[in-house]
């Protein structure tokens, strides 16, 4: 369905290419199949695949020989393949591995390679690969300047840092000359991701044994834990259980029209390390809503959204003792482009400290 | 080694103008809605320029609209003469080219560091002895650590970048220092995580960022999870981990030719006065 227009306006703006997660062919397969128009995976690099920051190796493809497949598969349906290198980081030790992983996946006919850091971007220029070059979000791109500085240095789309607005995402479209592609869909995090260092994989393994030991389970990701807050400055001063780093499942549904006007040109799905249903039935949903929108159903459109926000399972059929559609989507009733006052815990301030912090030209000397 | 303050306020600024610091830091270094105005620059500039000490402008991740601010202060920074200018965003970094007097200076969030993850290593994975060792080597180094990076960055006209102080990284200091690239060492607090959407705003119940009273400038807190079992702390919009140096730490930053200290003055690291600064100066001091 890429390739579609629709008239915003006096314009007439082209709908995004619907790019969405796999980890494994069976999964590409079904992805492709619900309509996406790229798909993008990692592969395991075997010298360092004991080496993980964030993702566990259950968010990557096994073996090039399944990229391969997956490859064929969706270039048979005229769908692309990025292949995500973003390593956050290059050093001497892992030059070989990666070098001859580049060579690897691209033998393999990828279509496009998802670079996170600078290193590793010498390194692709070093080897002369013949490949467009797609900005990761560890690029931390926020703004004009720094997709134009990205666009000298050779790449041909941009990922756009979480945590823009739909205006400024607007602005850095209508000055850049590249691709944009903005994420939709996802993790939660609430963080900046380039600049996160609360790795999953290590919160993970370290907090196993204690997860054993009280014999229930934690939460999902650190940044949805709950935290005790001192205040530093008054040792009295105390706040408990508080979800203070305010992670939540994001998705934007309802916002689709909205990111179609801003005129960027790809909408990225996420979730390489979710189970193969997820990966389908988030793609299938963002499918058939871009479609309504290229053909300009918007009843069908508004009832379709409707229904989502009322969790109806007749939209989307939910397979037993997994996430139900309203958990799928929309399910916190926010939206990652909303106000950042939206959080789900109330304020635990008393009058007092709230004047306090509010007034504090009045209070303090 | 020389030893900087880093001030986010006129306030702080002046404190450390009356300490018996080398160099001074200057704006706010993670969040966009603290840049100060072109006045407060202006004056932070020349209260700092008569105290005789260095003055450096430190700047944030920006968005196009805080973008077009600080371009403006770049401006007027590049008409005085040559000024270094600690960058923390990409975009930063590639307007400063049109500056010519302006020297860019990579700031921490420039700089990827693994190490900043409060979890301990992955060497403690269920691995064998020797990929243990082969991952704590990879773990504890920085991005930085690779000869083609420093060359790209250098490419563009930085000469120093800033770093965070954690003892395991240290060996790898030399490398960096070897290659051109001089370093600011910050210490007490790592940067685990950043957002935009300010975790501390809005749990103080700031209506709208733009328009942000601020209470970073003076709250702060620590964060403690049972489950978890380590303390982080918040303050403002960034998410630390602390880290206390000991005494032959200090000595080791000298051996490795790091070419400056940062103290940061926030109410995290509980410095907010001249005197509070020179103690901690004296202690530095008398430790190398």
């Amino acid at each position: 369905m890429a390739g579609n227009h629709v008239e915003v306006g006096q314009k007439r703006v082209a709908i995004p290419k619907l790019m969405a997660p796999i980890n494994s062919f069976r999964g590409g397969v079904k992805v492709v199949d619900a309509g996406a128009d790229e798909v993008y995976c990692a592969v395991q690099i075997p010298e360092i695949k004991n080496f993980i920051l964030y993702r566990g190796q259950s968010s990557e493809v096994s073996n090039y020989d399944e990229l391969g497949k997956i490859v064929t598969y969706a270039h048979s349906h005229g769908v692309k393949v990025p292949l995500v290198v973003n390593w956050p980081y290059m050093i001497d030790r892992i030059e070989k591995p990666i070098k001859k992983h580049l060579n690897q996946c691209v033998a393999k006919d990828v279509d496009a390679l998802i670079i996170g850091d600078f290193g590793v971007l010498s390194i692709a220029k070093d080897m002369n690969l013949d490949i467009p070059l797609y900005a990761s979000t560890y690029m931390i791109s926020m703004n004009s300047a720094t997709v134009s500085f990205l666009e000298n240095l050779g790449f041909t789309r941009v990922i756009l840092e979480r945590q823009l607005r739909l205006s400024e995402i607007s602005n850095i479209v209508r000055h850049s000359n590249i691709e944009i592609e903005v994420l939709i869909h996802g993790g939660g995090c609430s963080n900046i991701n380039g600049s996160c260092h609360l790795y999953h994989y290590h919160y993970y393994y370290n907090i196993e044994k204690l997860r054993r030991a009280m014999k229930k389970s934690l939460a999902g990701t650190p940044c949805t834990l709950k935290f005790d807050l001192y205040n530093l400055r008054a040792a009295n001063e105390k706040y408990e259980n508080v979800p203070v780093m305010d992670a939540f499942e994001y998705c934007c549904v309802c916002k689709l029209p909205e990111l179609i006007k801003t005129s960027v040109n790809s909408l990225k799905i996420e979730g390489r390390t979710t189970t193969v249903w997820y990966q389908v039935a988030t793609t299938r949903v963002y499918r058939e809503l871009l479609d309504l929108l290229s053909k300009r159903r918007m009843k069908e459109f508004n009832k379709k959204i409707h229904e989502i926000k009322q969790g109806s399972p007749f939209f989307f059929p939910t397979p037993k003792n997994y996430w139900s559609q309203e958990e799928l989507l929309c399910s916190h009733r926010r939206c990652y482009f909303g106000s950042f006052t939206h959080a789900p815990y109330k304020l635990p301030l008393s009058w007092q400290t709230w004047t306090k912090h509010r007034f504090k030209f009045v209070v303090q000397p | 080694m020389e030893i900087g303050v880093q001030a986010h306020n006129l306030r702080m600024l002046q404190e450390a103008i009356k300490s018996s610091c080398s160099n001074i830091r200057f704006g706010s270094e993670f969040c966009m809605f603290r840049v100060p105005t072109k006045d407060q620059l202006k004056e932070a500039y020349l209260l700092t320029k008569s105290s005789g000490k260095e003055f450096m402008y430190v700047v944030p991740r920006l968005s196009d609209n805080t973008l077009t601010k600080i371009q403006k202060h770049l401006a007027f920074l590049n008409q005085i003469g040559t000024i270094k200018v600690a960058v923390n965003d990409l975009g930063a970094l590639h307007v400063l080219n049109k500056y010519t007097n302006l020297q860019p200076h990579l700031g921490r969030q420039l700089v990827y560091i693994p190490a900043r993850c409060p979890w301990g290593n992955p060497a403690e994975f269920n691995v064998g002895f020797f990929i243990k060792r082969k991952i704590e080597k990879i773990f504890y180094k920085t991005s930085l650590n690779f000869k083609p990076t420093i060359k790209f960055f250098k490419s563009l006209g930085v000469q120093g970048a800033d770093i965070d102080f954690i003892p395991q990284c240290l060996p790898h200091f030399g490398f960096i220092v070897r290659n051109g690239i001089n370093l600011s060492v910050h210490l007490h607090l790592i940067p685990v995580t950043t957002t935009r959407k300010c975790h501390l705003a809005r749990f103080l119940g700031e209506k709208t960022l733009e328009q942000c009273s601020k209470p970073c400038e003076t709250v702060a807190f620590r964060m403690k999870n049972d489950e978890l079992g380590d303390e982080l702390l918040l303050g403002g919009n960034v998410v630390f981990r602390s880290m206390m140096q000991k005494r032959e730490d200090i000595r080791r930053l000298h051996n490795f030719n790091v070419s400056e200290i940062v103290i940061t003055m926030n109410p995290l690291t509980g410095i907010a006065s001249h005197q509070e600064l020179n103690t901690f100066i004296k202690d530095t001091m008398t430790n190398r």
